[in-house]
């Protein structure tokens, strides 16, 4: 009986999220793919509340800048370092739309797009505890972190990743792309999603590696937000 | 895919990065802001590799492709590859000339590059600027535009292009009634005096003017049958037609004088008459009464005083880029008279020399191209060989001349290339010979040494000194083999471009985007430019007067030769903007300090010189470089 209930748990713990069985034998060249990112107003991600969400979406190393979409968000509360870092002053923010607005918005993606993240573990945390808090149905998105891409590959590199190496501007500057003013949430996004491009290119040149196959790297990952 | 349209575009969402991308990049920086925003938030982003750029670029066939990053070499048509990186342009001869030439693209390296739409591109052909921009970048040429419309462009004008009039002539012999008579009815207010020997071309013997008329006529009384020849002003200054406005300006100047007749180069006759009136038309650039000052003093003291403010008056009045033009030949001007009155204080307390001289000066001075850190390069020319004392005259002139240039702010020359130095006080029979070794053994160390010296100009004494050797050269410096090691060496400068047309920036500089633009550009093109003058026995020292006065049958054709006048220019106004605003004399151009159409500007400038640094190689050593 206990056999049969771990059985069955595993079972359901391995099995792949909807949509990652829909991406893992597609090339990731054909993946549609949504970069995401939010400025928040603190690294707690217990305490940290959005301050602005920005995504784009590209496929096929093309990037439709008509897809792109910025809002701020408004909140209140201590705003700690936000009006400082990410440029946003506290009417701005006071001004801007209820997350609720962006957050509907974006679960139409959560099916059918890779979310890609530099560091997605901060920012998915956050969007989990909104689905909470806005009683959203739980749903499992796949992502793709350019960060722990990044990390595998100066690992493998140099047995080690020093410290600061992995940013979003010291990996694009490893592929020879331009730094990008850092903390606007939709131009991180969009570099972000170049910086994809980039990875990919230099990980496989025939771009011939399917979303399975990068699973080794550790990038790939699948998270239940609410 | 139709995910991306699963939302309507949302023009309010460009990125800022790829907005201020655009708005540093010219000629998008001409556009509007809301232009500009349609499209940041319409075009695509795309990572061209080798692998997809057949799919991705058939995809976005018909686009304007602006390179954000990567390397790529790009071929249309027939034309030669074009090897591009960030900032450069593709796909804009199919929107320009709306044919489909095909496009073929080698990745170097790969990259972004950013899809501007064919509907947004045209859009944005209906700012000036913008198609401007494209039209000149599809015709391969510099964007000149910044050039031609200088406002003291005019002052580089031939004479022959500003005046036309058919002067009126008298003979010395014609009364003075005739000819006041002939001045009326041509409303002019000059006659040139021509001499009327038989079986000899008319000579120009003199000039009368309103003036003359009043004061040696009319106020003195005398008669109005008294023949032309008594009252003229005898063997006047003239100018040749080939000269320009500027030198007429300074040479009315100079002499307080107000009609310069203007002969022809060749023939001596006369072509016409250039008043203050015709000048005053044009003249707008306040710069030029510094030179005034300089004639009007009268000790070394009082032009040492006025000297020293000349940087002053140029930085100061120097507002406009135009006016950088002409900064050049003014301080070579101003060099030339402070010369010139040097030698005649000299002479006042001294006593004059008793063997006819030529004082001559070289390099950027000859060419009147002087900036603020151009320090003097000069040399005595004697007729003969100096006895003891004459030689000991000679040497106090050099070092009163050249110590005093010194105290005006001209430097002592590091190289001792003065006339200080007993080496540069030479015989003409001395001057000849050594022209004559330059030719035998061009070296390229000879050439280091020597190549100075091939721009030459007589400021003052006897011109007929300089006018012999100079004929003496001409023949002499046409030797092929002679220009073919000129060449030779005119090509081991390079360019501060790589493959990849990205620029190569100076070391040991404080900045690191600093491009030496006097050695890497200026230089090279002043080199190309003496070649062709030297193979087409011309022996007008400036490179822009050298253009300007090429043959039609030189091997320059007139598109280059235009080309490479505004290239120069353009040069010029960099390093003098960058001395003046920088308030430094070297010439060390810093790429941050240039706004985005200048970096397109001198990328492309530069790979003219490239071009042009080739064809002369090809064209005087049969491609052996």
């Amino acid at each position: 009986m206990i056999d049969k209930i771990v059985r069955v748990f595993t079972t359901i713990l391995r099995r792949p999220p909807p949509s990652a069985e829909r991406f893992k034998n597609m090339f990731c060249s054909e993946l549609p793919m949504l970069a995401l990112d939010l400025e928040l107003t603190d690294l707690n991600t217990k305490l940290a509340k959005v301050t602005s969400i920005g995504w784009v979406q590209g496929i096929g190393f093309d990037v439709d800048l008509s897809s792109a979409y910025y809002q701020v968000v408004r909140a209140s509360g201590d705003l700690k370092q936000s009006p400082v870092i990410h440029g946003l002053v506290a009417d701005e923010i006071a001004k801007g739309q209820h997350v609720k607005a962006q957050i509907a918005q974006l679960q139409q993606y959560a099916q059918s797009h890779v979310w890609v993240f530099h560091n997605a573990a901060l920012d998915v945390a956050v969007l989990s505890k909104l689905w909470k808090l806005l009683e959203l149905e739980p749903v499992t998105i796949t992502t793709i972190d350019t960060m722990l891409l990044e990390v595998y590959v100066v690992e493998k590199k140099h047995g080690f990743v020093p410290n600061g190496e992995v940013t979003l501007g010291q990996s694009r500057g490893r592929y020879e792309l331009a730094s990008t003013p850092a903390h606007n949430s939709l131009d991180d996004a969009l570099a972000t999603l170049t910086l994809l491009f980039a990875q990919l290119y230099s990980l496989n040149k025939a771009s011939k590696i399917t979303l399975q196959g990068l699973g080794h790297t550790g990038a790939v990952r699948a998270y239940t937000l609410g | 895919m139709s995910k991306t349209t699963d939302h309507p575009p949302n023009t309010n969402h460009s990125s800022q990065q790829t907005l201020s991308f655009l708005q540093q990049q010219s000629p998008f920086d001409k556009l509007d802001i809301s232009t500009l925003r349609d499209i940041a938030s319409t075009s695509h982003l795309i990572y061209l590799t080798t692998q997809n750029k057949e799919s991705l670029l058939g995809k976005h066939r018909g686009a304007l492709f602006l390179i954000q990053s990567g390397q790529f070499s790009i071929k249309v048509a027939s034309s030669p590859i074009r090897h591009l990186s960030d900032g450069d342009y593709f796909g804009f001869s199919n929107l320009i000339d709306n044919i489909d030439y095909g496009l073929s693209v080698e990745v170097d390296s790969p990259g972004i590059v950013q899809c501007v739409s064919a509907a947004n591109f045209s859009k944005g052909l209906k700012t000036r600027a913008f198609k401007g921009f494209f039209n000149a970048l599809n015709a391969d040429a510099l964007q000149n535009q910044a050039v031609s419309d200088s406002n003291s462009m005019w002052l580089h004008k031939r004479l022959d292009e500003v005046v036309d009039n058919i002067p009126l002539c008298v003979l010395p012999t014609d009364t003075v009634k005739h000819a006041a008579v002939q001045m009326n009815e041509r409303r002019v207010s000059s006659v040139l005096v021509m001499s009327n020997e038989v079986h000899r071309e008319k000579v120009l013997v003199g000039i009368l003017t309103d003036r003359d008329l009043r004061s040696r006529v009319v106020a003195s009384g005398i008669s109005l049958s008294t023949p032309v020849s008594e009252v003229m002003t005898k063997q006047p200054v003239f100018l040749t037609r080939n000269e320009t406005i500027f030198d007429a300006i300074c040479i009315m100047n100079e002499q307080s004088i107000h009609h310069l007749p203007v002969l022809d180069a060749h023939t001596k006759q006369p072509y016409s008459i250039i008043t203050n009136t015709d000048i005053s038309k044009q003249q707008r650039a306040s710069v030029l009464f510094v030179i005034r000052d300089l004639t009007k003093a009268n000790n070394k003291e009082a032009l040492v005083k006025i000297a020293l403010q000349v940087p002053q008056y140029i930085a100061k009045s120097a507002t406009k880029a135009g006016d950088y033009d002409i900064a050049g030949k003014i301080l070579a001007q101003a060099t030339d008279i402070i010369t010139r009155k040097l030698i005649s204080f000299f002479e006042q307390e001294i006593g004059y020399a008793t063997m006819p001289f030529t004082w001559l000066v070289f390099g950027s001075q000859a060419r009147e191209d002087q900036t603020m850190g151009s320090d003097q390069d000069n040399a005595l020319l004697l007729e003969g060989e100096p006895s003891e004392a004459q030689a000991l005259y000679f040497s106090r002139l050099a070092d009163y001349v050249c110590n005093a240039l010194g105290e005006c702010g001209i430097k002592l020359c590091d190289g001792n290339i003065m006339a200080s130095n007993p080496a540069l006080r030479v015989s003409l029979k001395a001057a000849k010979l050594e022209s004559k070794n330059w030719v035998d053994n061009p070296t390229n160390e000879a050439i280091l040494d020597f190549n100075i010296y091939l721009d030459a100009r007589a400021v003052a004494g006897d011109m007929d000194l300089f006018t012999e050797l100079q004929k003496y050269r001409q023949d002499l410096f046409k030797e092929s083999s002679f220009l073919a090691a000129l060449a030779r060496n005119a090509h081991e400068a390079s360019v501060p471009l790589s493959m990849f047309q990205k620029f190569i920036y100076a070391k040991d500089y404080e900045h690191k985007d600093a491009i030496d633009i006097k050695k890497s550009a200026v230089l090279i093109i002043n080199n190309v430019v003496r070649l062709y003058a030297l193979a087409s026995g011309l022996s007008l020292p400036g490179t822009v007067a050298r253009l300007h006065n090429l043959p039609h049958n030189s091997d320059l054709t007139l598109k280059d030769r235009n080309n490479l006048r505004d290239i120069w220019l353009f040069m010029n106004r960099l390093r003098w903007r960058h001395q003046l605003t920088n308030k430094v004399d070297n010439n060390f151009v810093r790429v941050s300090d240039l706004s985005s159409i200048e970096r397109h500007q001198l990328k492309a400038a530069l790979q003219a010189i490239y071009k042009t640094q080739q064809a002369v190689v090809f064209k005087f050593s049969g491609g052996a470089s």
